[in-house]
């Protein structure tokens, strides 16, 4: 926190008034609370104000006894924060984010005041505690993230085996997205605890071997489209009804290409993630989401040729869309016992060390 | 006498089960399902695995507590949890803040009840 250093408001400069001082730190405060994108509202800092000037009611307002009811309310930064912990503490669904762990508000010394939640914020702080801001939050009950995204942001909600709920606020969007790994802890695939991060201690071969996954959804695509291109119609069905009656139709050539794209796309961003040395969590989780948009993809594709040939019903749909959660939750869940089996020989191995010292 | 366990504000609940977790591993190592079943024995304190499993996560990100997977004699083998030094410690001190707590708020908390 940049103010934490700053001496409070006043010191080791001549005699100032309350005023001054009080003008000063709710100067401080507003210009923390925009800063950080917390709303305090009007009738909050009004609510500051008076209980300052209550405090000071009486007293020769002289600069020393401003500072000692201001040092009351803390530092202006560790204010504004509070009032956002109080927010994301009154919403029991409100840890939205990676970093539950700051929620536990361990607080060491025992204090009550803002000063002493500004000093959690500050020792929590840093691993990327995230404001209530305008750009993510809950509108109506729904969630919602306009946030630029990242890959841990959409490793931790679509792979988090200590977070029982299966459906969980998209990292990018409106609405919701499938914790993979709760849904793997209700199938008892795994335990919640198996691994204390996952697929971290998985053998690194492993891990990248699982970008080959959608690579060979990719190329099972491409095999078929260049056998199935040149006996394609120039129009061909591309959405289909409830009762499975083609409904929409598009040139085979931008179906070609739409499609080509989600597997494309995806594929490139997963690549980005591996190649950029991104934590093994990042990277299981973007091969799998590449796999389960190419696999889309794939499906789509057989449907169409499925349609095409006189075929009726969607049931290579459903099927498919069977396998596009299927096959990434078995990845998943590989890399995952994986990653149990290499801590679990870690740990025996340096049991048994200690069993022969001693 | 049972209170109802999730009836409980989640929020006062929340710190609580995080020092009786504490108090739990400070007489001894426990794997998850451990923890469960013996806080299952305190109705004010019982607690999910879909609870717990997630306290164990943040305690251990926090440093508090560490892990290590053991043989088992029976099935599978099992992560224990034990806490750390910063651990004991944390546990010390909200220890007191918990004890000075509890003093006040039963203080606090009688007055009312006699009028009750």
């Amino acid at each position: 926190m940049r103010d934490a250093s700053e001496p409070l408001p006043g010191d080791g400069l001549p005699p100032v008034g309350a005023d001054a001082l009080l003008d000063d730190y709710f100067d401080r405060l507003r210009a923390a609370a925009v800063r950080l994108r917390i709303d305090i509202d009007a009738d909050a800092l009004a609510e500051l104000l008076a209980h300052v000037e209550h405090r000071l009611d009486g007293t020769d307002r002289s600069g020393d006894e401003a500072r000692r009811v201001l040092a009351e309310l803390g530092e202006p930064e560790a204010l504004a924060r509070a009032y956002t912990t109080d927010d994301r503490d009154s919403d029991v669904n409100g840890d939205f984010d990676t970093d539950r762990g700051s929620e536990s508000g361990l607080d060491r010394d025992g204090g009550t005041d803002a000063a002493a939640r500004g000093h959690r914020d500050l020792t929590a702080g840093s691993a990327g505690r995230v404001p209530r801001t305008h750009r993510a939050g809950r509108f109506l009950g729904v969630p919602y993230d306009t946030r630029q995204p990242t890959s841990e942001r959409f490793a931790s909600r679509s792979w988090d085996p200590s977070d029982p709920s299966i459906l969980v606020p998209k990292a990018l969007g409106v609405g919701w997205t499938v914790n993979f790994a709760a849904l793997a802890v209700r199938a008892h695939l795994i335990r919640p605890d198996d691994e204390d991060e996952p697929f971290a201690e998985a053998p690194a071969r492993v891990v990248t071997a699982t970008l080959a996954a959608p690579v060979l959804a990719g190329v099972a695509f491409a095999i078929l489209a260049a056998v199935t291109w040149a006996g394609l119609p120039d129009t061909v069905p591309s959405h289909w009804g409830a009762t499975g009656e083609p409904d929409g139709y598009s040139s085979r050539t931008a179906n070609l290409l739409i499609l080509t794209g989600f597997i494309v796309v995806p594929l490139l961003a997963a690549a980005w993630v591996h190649l950029a040395g991104r934590p093994a969590w990042n990277r299981v989780a973007a091969s799998a989401g590449s796999l389960a948009l190419a696999l889309v993809a794939l499906v789509s594709m057989l449907q169409t040729l499925y349609s095409v040939q006189g075929g009726t019903g969607i049931w290579p749909t459903l099927i498919g869309l069977g396998l596009t959660l299927v096959l990434p939750l078995g990845l998943l869940v590989a890399v995952s016992r994986s990653g149990r089996a290499a801590e679990q020989r870690r740990d025996f191995a340096s049991a048994s060390k200690k069993g022969s010292v001693s | 006498m049972a209170i109802e366990g999730e009836a409980i504000p989640s929020q006062l609940r929340k710190g609580v089960v995080e020092l009786a977790v504490l108090a739990l591993l400070h007489r001894g190592e426990a794997y998850g399902a451990e923890i469960v079943d013996r806080l299952v024995r305190y109705p004010g304190l019982a607690i999910s695995a879909g609870t717990a499993y997630p306290l164990l996560n943040r305690l251990k990100k926090s440093g508090l507590i560490t892990s290590e997977w053991q043989e088992s004699p029976v099935g599978p083998p099992r992560k224990y949890y034990r806490l750390s030094p910063a651990g004991e410690r944390a546990f010390v001190s909200m220890t007191k803040v918990w004890t000075a707590m509890s003093t006040d708020m039963t203080d606090l908390l009688g007055k009312d009840t006699t009028h009750a």
